[in-house]
């Protein structure tokens, strides 16, 4: 049984030995890292985290050197951009992005933490969304060793602007539960109210206080008529003016109707009121709305954690004076320094150097690409061996990157949207409602009329647009927090009834079907001068200081144990001397060996010209990939795969996979000529990916999905991420999609039938208030009952 | 009976100062993590029989 870490679960290498006493008793711990931030926790008093924890903690052992690059975040001009000032002007406020959250234990430990400095003023963490607001006095402490103090305990933080989109949201989901709040109390109250003036049917009730509960009445319903309710008036409004009446216009009609005529029936003293009936309807709504956008809320949160797609700072070159500028202050023409690991800020030309680059975020392929002095290299892209120089042909504003963002946003606003079913019956159920209306009213007019003008109203109220309205929302609801627990965060609620219709699925390769890693699948020797251990090891050696994705994959499998010298760069590997023989390690293509199938890539290590070893690298397909279209055959739905890998690699993954049609070497915008011209031909589209280049297309799909490993333009982009990556889920919503349609329709035709039912009660005068009022919590509650089955498997 | 001229008004009262309550909670955002809010009560505790060891730290 292999020991493990106590502080963050990993396994404890052999003959090393670091212990924390920890709640008395003496824990195990897995690196230098790990121990450091164990015994700080408990040096602060703060032991209570591995008590109460519920995860287990990140790893220290890789704590990154960012940590001198802090003091940038110092300088005023690159605070501007995140921070804000309060009224009180040492004061600064931000959101921090914090990343290795775990569990709520976790956020205890940092507000902890962090109040104990002095100058924090406030510090708030949110588990959910991984997000922290922090309020501190610039002059007693600077942003920089904050953000220290979150290194200290294990964390990562950094600053960050939440995207509109999801201020506006959070903005959103406030004001609904401050309307909720009042519609909630209001309604409470005046139920019971309501409640008194029932009995006066049983027993007649003196007139004072007739006239008094009624008034009070009206005076607890007003701030829910002209506050809490608003939000349906102005759906209502802009659904009329575009033409299609939605199911909010009812609802607003009821509300202003019920309302008045009850101001018209308090004031005369006669007639009935229908108070209870307006705040319930109101508090009910609300509460389904509520629901609704607080678990679309959660999904676009947790997306919107960015880093920086383009870095925030770039070392800009005058004359030999090095300066740390905001990125965005590039100019053409301007020399930048970019360090070997670190993110371009902007699209340049390379001076004076070559290099490979890891161009993952723009095409997504892992295969890194090399470059000589004179090649252009994009912003977003990783250099991987040195410190380069390049000179700025784009800035952040115009570089490739930033025009994907721009094809996105596009597309975005294109999206074509499927009605949804509830329009539909909306539309015909107002028609249909003010139709009788009219016609109740013309009737009694002519048999009794001092009754007409309430019966007519008691059939607005009674036939409860209520439960037709939550029949919906609920349903979303039930069906998003089910999806939730599977894995599927869903963004927005037209995936439920758009996903089932499609006709035409498109899939990106790498990280999609794909895992997007390399992983070594074979190592074969070709000469018997040493052993397969040796082999690797000689080339782990050679990969030392290499930051490949593929010197990562050999590193892990071999000893670094012997010194390199004269270590060289060239387009095809790297060569280096180890005890005065000469190895290259690389791709060649010398050999006729019949080696291995198309996934693969394979490195030959040579000495003098003579082969030693083959390594095999693949890029495994995942393995629910071929589930996943497996299903989508059973569902006639055609697939193809949209890739920027040029290669034969994409033909065997269709092959394995059974896909009907291939494009590959595509660039962003091939991607989305795709799918507009399918889209054109009147199909419904899917789109799964990962990349920043499969973002244009996976906001302009009918439906998409991105993998939660993915870039954050495309989890930005789509309508749904996957957690886990595990693509075979998106069965799963095929499934629940079906079922919420079913449960929807059963609302529906619950709710029409209610009110078909109680119609004819009020047409003909038969519907007192409590009446109304108990047919309408009964139809609602019904309905969420029926929604609340979508919980259940 | 005529009390009930007497209590409802206080009952407003009431109403009014709870809605301004809730208006305070919903900005001071307290309803952003209900989860984490819970588990303070379970972690603090501990905090408060270690004081000496805080005020070391300090």
């Amino acid at each position: 049984m292999p020991l493990t870490c106590f502080h963050c679960g990993d396994v404890v290498p052999e003959d090393t030995s670091y212990t924390v006493t920890i709640l008395g008793k003496e824990r195990a711990m897995c690196c230098p890292g790990c121990q450091a931030v164990a015994e700080l926790i408990v040096a602060s008093g703060l032991s209570s985290y591995y008590q109460h924890r519920t995860e287990p903690a990140r790893n220290m052992s890789d704590l990154p050197q960012e940590i001198a690059d802090l003091t940038h975040y110092d300088i005023d001009a690159i605070q501007e951009e995140f921070a804000t000032a309060c009224a009180d002007e040492n004061m600064r406020e931000t959101v921090l992005s914090v990343e290795g959250i775990n569990c709520a234990a976790c956020a205890w430990l940092i507000e902890r933490h962090l109040s104990q400095k002095k100058g924090v003023h406030h510090i708030q963490v949110n588990t959910g969304s991984s997000r922290a607001t922090l309020k501190w006095a610039n002059t007693q402490i600077k942003l920089s060793e904050i953000l220290t103090a979150f290194h200290e305990i294990g964390y990562k933080a950094y600053p960050f602007q939440p995207i509109e989109q999801e201020q506006d949201y959070s903005k959103t989901l406030q004001s609904y539960m401050r309307r909720m709040g009042v519609a909630g109390l209001a309604s409470m109250q005046v139920m019971m109210y309501a409640i008194a003036l029932y009995m006066d049917i049983f027993e007649h009730m003196p007139a004072e206080f007739l006239k008094y509960f009624r008034w009070v009445s009206l005076l607890l319903t007003l701030p829910v008529v002209f506050y809490a309710a608003v939000p349906f008036y102005r759906n209502a409004w802009n659904s009329l003016r575009f033409g299609a009446p939605g199911m909010d216009v009812p609802v607003s009609l009821a509300i202003i109707l019920a309302f008045s005529a009850s101001c018209f029936a308090t004031m005369t003293h006669h007639g009935d009121v229908y108070f209870e009936s307006i705040s319930m309807f109101t508090f009910f709504l609300l509460v389904g709305r509520f629901f609704e956008m607080r678990a679309r809320n959660k999904a676009i949160r947790t997306t919107a954690n960015l880093t920086h797609l383009i870095p925030a700072l770039a070392t800009r070159l005058t004359d030999t004076i090095r300066d740390t500028i905001p990125a965005k202050h590039l100019e053409i023409n301007d020399i930048i320094e970019v360090q070997a690991g670190a993110i371009l800020p902007a699209d340049g030309v390379l001076l004076n150097c070559s290099a490979h680059f890891d161009e993952a975020l723009l095409t997504g392929e892992s295969e890194p690409r090399f470059k000589k002095t004179g090649d252009t290299a994009f912003a977003g892209t990783v250099c991987l061996d040195q410190l380069i120089k390049i000179r700025v042909t784009h800035p952040p504003k115009t570089c490739q990157a930033t025009q994907i963002l721009f094809m996105q946003e596009k597309a975005l606003g294109a999206k074509p949207r499927l009605a949804a079913l509830a329009d539909h019956i909306a539309r015909y159920f107002v028609v249909g409602l003010l139709s009788i209306a009219a016609i109740t009213w013309l009737y009694w007019h002519w048999a009794a009329p001092t009754q007409a003008f309430w019966i007519t109203l008691s059939v607005l109220v009674a036939t409860c647009p209520c439960a037709l309205s939550l029949a919906t929302p609920t349903a979303f609801t039930c069906a998003t927090q089910r999806l939730t627990q599977h894995g599927i965060l869903l963004k927005n609620s037209h995936i439920l009834e758009v996903l089932p219709k499609i006709s035409h699925a498109f899939f990106d390769k790498t990280g999609t079907l794909t895992t997007g890693k390399m992983t070594l699948t074979e190592v074969q020797l070709l000469s018997e001068d040493l052993s397969q251990q040796d082999a690797m090891d000689i080339a782990a050696s050679l990969e030392e200081s290499v930051n490949h994705p593929i010197a990562h994959v050999l590193k892990a499998q071999g000893k670094q144990k012997y010194p390199v010298e004269n270590l060289t760069h060239l387009s095809d590997g790297i060569t280096g001397t180890i005890n005065d023989k000469l190895y290259h390690l690389g791709h060649q293509q010398k050999t006729n060996m019949a080696l291995s199938d198309d996934t693969s890539q394979t490195i030959y290590l040579t000495q003098n010209n003579t082969l030693l070893a083959a390594f095999t690298l693949r890029d495994e397909i995942r393995n629910q990939s071929k589930n996943l279209l497996n299903f989508l055959k059973t569902q006639n739905v055609k697939t193809i795969m949209l890739t920027g890998d040029p290669s034969d690699n994409p033909d065997f993954v269709a092959q394995h996979l059974n896909i009907n049609t291939i494009y590959k070497g595509l660039r962003p915008e091939d991607k989305l000529a795709h799918l507009h011209q399918n889209q054109q031909q009147g199909h419904v589209s899917l789109m799964v990916g990962d990349g920043v280049n499969d973002g244009p297309v996976l906001a302009g799909a009918h439906v998409s999905f991105a993998m939660a490993s993915g870039t954050d333009l495309a989890k930005n982009s789509a309508d749904a991420l996957l957690l886990g990556d595990n693509i075979g889920k998106i069965s799963v919503a095929f499934h629940t999609c079906k079922r919420t349609r079913r449960i929807i329709l059963q609302n529906f035709a619950w709710a029409l039938g209610y009110n078909l039912c109680i119609l004819p009660l009020a047409v003909s005068g038969q519907v007192h208030p409590w009446m109304a009022a108990l047919g309408m919590s009964l139809s609602s509650l019904v309905v969420i009952g029926n929604s609340l089955r979508l919980l259940r498997t | 009976m005529n009390i009930l001229f007497v209590l409802i008004p206080i009952t407003l009262i009431f109403v009014v100062i709870a809605g301004f309550i809730f208006f305070w909670a919903v900005r001071s955002d307290q309803f952003e993590d209900l989860e984490r809010q819970g588990m303070n009560i379970v972690l603090d505790e501990d905090t408060h029989t270690n004081p000496e060891k805080k005020d070391k730290q300090q």
